[in-house]
């Protein structure tokens, strides 16, 4: 789960959480130009294929990687 | 240390007349004058005064604030709303005259301005008989409504700060007629410390500051930065807490209910005798990150061990994500042995059924519903409507119009003012089955 509330993922049991921006957009960041925007929103997604790849038992918080 | 004298004088009769006066319990109201006070603002091209009686059958639509009539009588050049109508300046000492059983309710459609979504300035009705009635505290007084219509070339801003100036402009002119009055009762509002050990009891109250038109002020400021802080009671009751927020009705926090919180008049009506008072811990939710959420958390326990609290009270601004902070408060207050209590709305579904908060922590063991946000709710028609025969609802599409001068159902109550306030004005809550 991709989220900016990480913690609560965690609470309520996602195994695989990744630090998203904020809570009004986990998955971008409108303060951004376009390109910079782009290249977060790759970090984010490699980000979460990492942790897709990753065997976890408890919940384990990943961050987006630098794309 | 604060201390304020407060003077309340019971109205019960309230007409037009040729001046602004109180004689006995019967307040006269010049329309000239209310109109003068307020409409030199550019962001009105109109105002129109109506009174409503209590428990008229009479819906209101479009209220932007509630206000109760207030102003000072003593306190050197301080004044009521510091930072809004005057100077920053020490609030919650001297005297204070208010206007008991009338209000003045401020309404009218702001423009869009082609904008949707959240931060445009959200409609809402409220109904002074009927099952709606016992929603709120208002329909008991005599309303003094303003009904603005706005005069373009304006932005939002200056919209909503039109509507507050306003609001709080004739409150303040109607209670400064008080000043040679005798008031009906008269009490000394002061945080002494007990003679004996009482359990300590701090109220961490969250107010909703999140952009225009749905924000808070404190002597002036906006607060949607707002790192937690620590409030006097009397700061409220002098108008130090100030809302701007047109959005989210149902859950919405008025002047008047700042200037009156049934928390704090509780907490004081048993200061002394069942428990010591520390203070209000003022902060606010909807932070956008984790992170901002747990300091907000941390300082309001910090706050509160500080304080030396061995409870704390906690009551919502808006709703949604902060929750979030409320409940991470809760958990750190419980952990360094605070008991905590929370009063909430719930988003339990229309039947009251699903799981009535966005976040919770086991901690959080003693809660108290203030209604369920999403219980559809069915109102008759009534018999006047004070301004337009339909609101706008739906925002986020840009508005539909939605007629209310009939009997209607709102399929959840956040169009409704004061539906499930998060500080108990009003017959609703829920129970358990």
């Amino acid at each position: 789960m991709i989220t900016a509330l990480g913690p609560v993922a965690a609470d309520l049991g996602a195994n695989r959480v990744v630090r998203g921006v904020k809570i009004p957009h986990p998955c971008g960041d409108p303060s951004l130009d376009a390109a910079g925007d782009h290249a977060l929103r790759l970090g984010l997604i490699r980000g979460s294929l990492r942790a897709l790849a990753t065997k976890v038992g408890q919940s384990k918080m990943f961050d987006g990687e630098s794309a | 240390m604060s201390k304020l004298e407060l003077r309340t004088f019971d109205v019960d009769r309230v007409t037009f007349g040729e001046r602004t006066e109180l004689v006995g319990r019967a307040l006269t109201i010049s329309k000239d004058e209310i109109e003068t006070l307020v409409v030199a603002d550019p962001a009105f091209s109109s105002v129109d005064v109506q009174l409503v009686r209590p428990g008229e059958a009479a819906r209101i639509t479009q209220i932007t604030d509630v206000v109760e009539p207030r102003a000072k009588s003593s306190g050197g050049t301080a004044g009521v709303f510091p930072g809004v109508l005057g100077p920053v300046e020490p609030a919650g000492n001297g005297r204070t005259d208010r206007l008991r059983g009338v209000a003045v309710v401020t309404s009218g459609e702001v423009p869009w301005l082609g904008q949707k979504g959240l931060f445009v300035a959200h409609d809402s009705v409220l109904d002074t008989a009927g099952p709606g009635a016992e929603l709120h505290p208002y329909a008991g007084l005599h309303l003094v409504v303003l009904r603005f219509s706005f005069a373009p070339g304006v932005d939002h801003e200056g919209y909503e700060k039109a509507v507050l100036l306003a609001g709080e402009k004739v409150a303040r002119a109607l209670a400064l007629v008080a000043h040679d009055v005798e008031p009906t009762r008269v009490e000394t509002r002061e945080l002494a410390r007990p003679a004996s050990a009482l359990p300590r009891i701090v109220y961490a109250f969250q107010v909703q500051s999140q952009g225009v038109f749905l924000r808070s002020r404190f002597y002036g400021r906006v607060l949607d930065e707002l790192v937690p802080t620590v409030v006097h009671p009397n700061e409220l009751a002098d108008g130090a807490l100030t809302s701007g927020g047109l959005g989210g009705h149902g859950a919405k926090m008025h002047t008047w209910m700042h200037q009156n919180n049934a928390v704090v008049d509780r907490l004081y009506a048993g200061h002394g005798t069942r428990w010591d008072f520390a203070g209000i811990i003022l902060h606010r939710g909807h932070f956008y990150l984790y992170e901002d959420k747990q300091r907000v958390a941390l300082r309001i326990a910090e706050t509160a061990s500080l304080l030396g609290a061995n409870g704390a009270i906690f009551t919502l601004g808006g709703a949604g994500n902060n929750t979030t902070e409320a409940m991470l408060a809760i958990q750190e207050c419980e952990r360094r042995g605070i008991k905590t209590v929370l009063m909430s709305w719930e988003h339990a579904g229309p039947d009251g059924s699903d799981y009535p908060l966005p976040f919770a922590v086991a901690e959080a063991v003693a809660i108290v519903s203030t209604g369920n946000l999403d219980e559809p709710l069915d109102l008759p028609a009534m018999e006047r409507v004070v301004g337009d025969p339909a609101i706008r609802v739906r925002p986020e599409i840009g508005g539909v119009p939605f007629p209310v001068d009939r009997a209607i159902r709102l399929e959840r109550r956040t169009l409704y003012a004061g539906a499930a306030n998060p500080v108990g004005f009003g017959r609703t809550g829920s129970v358990e089955t």
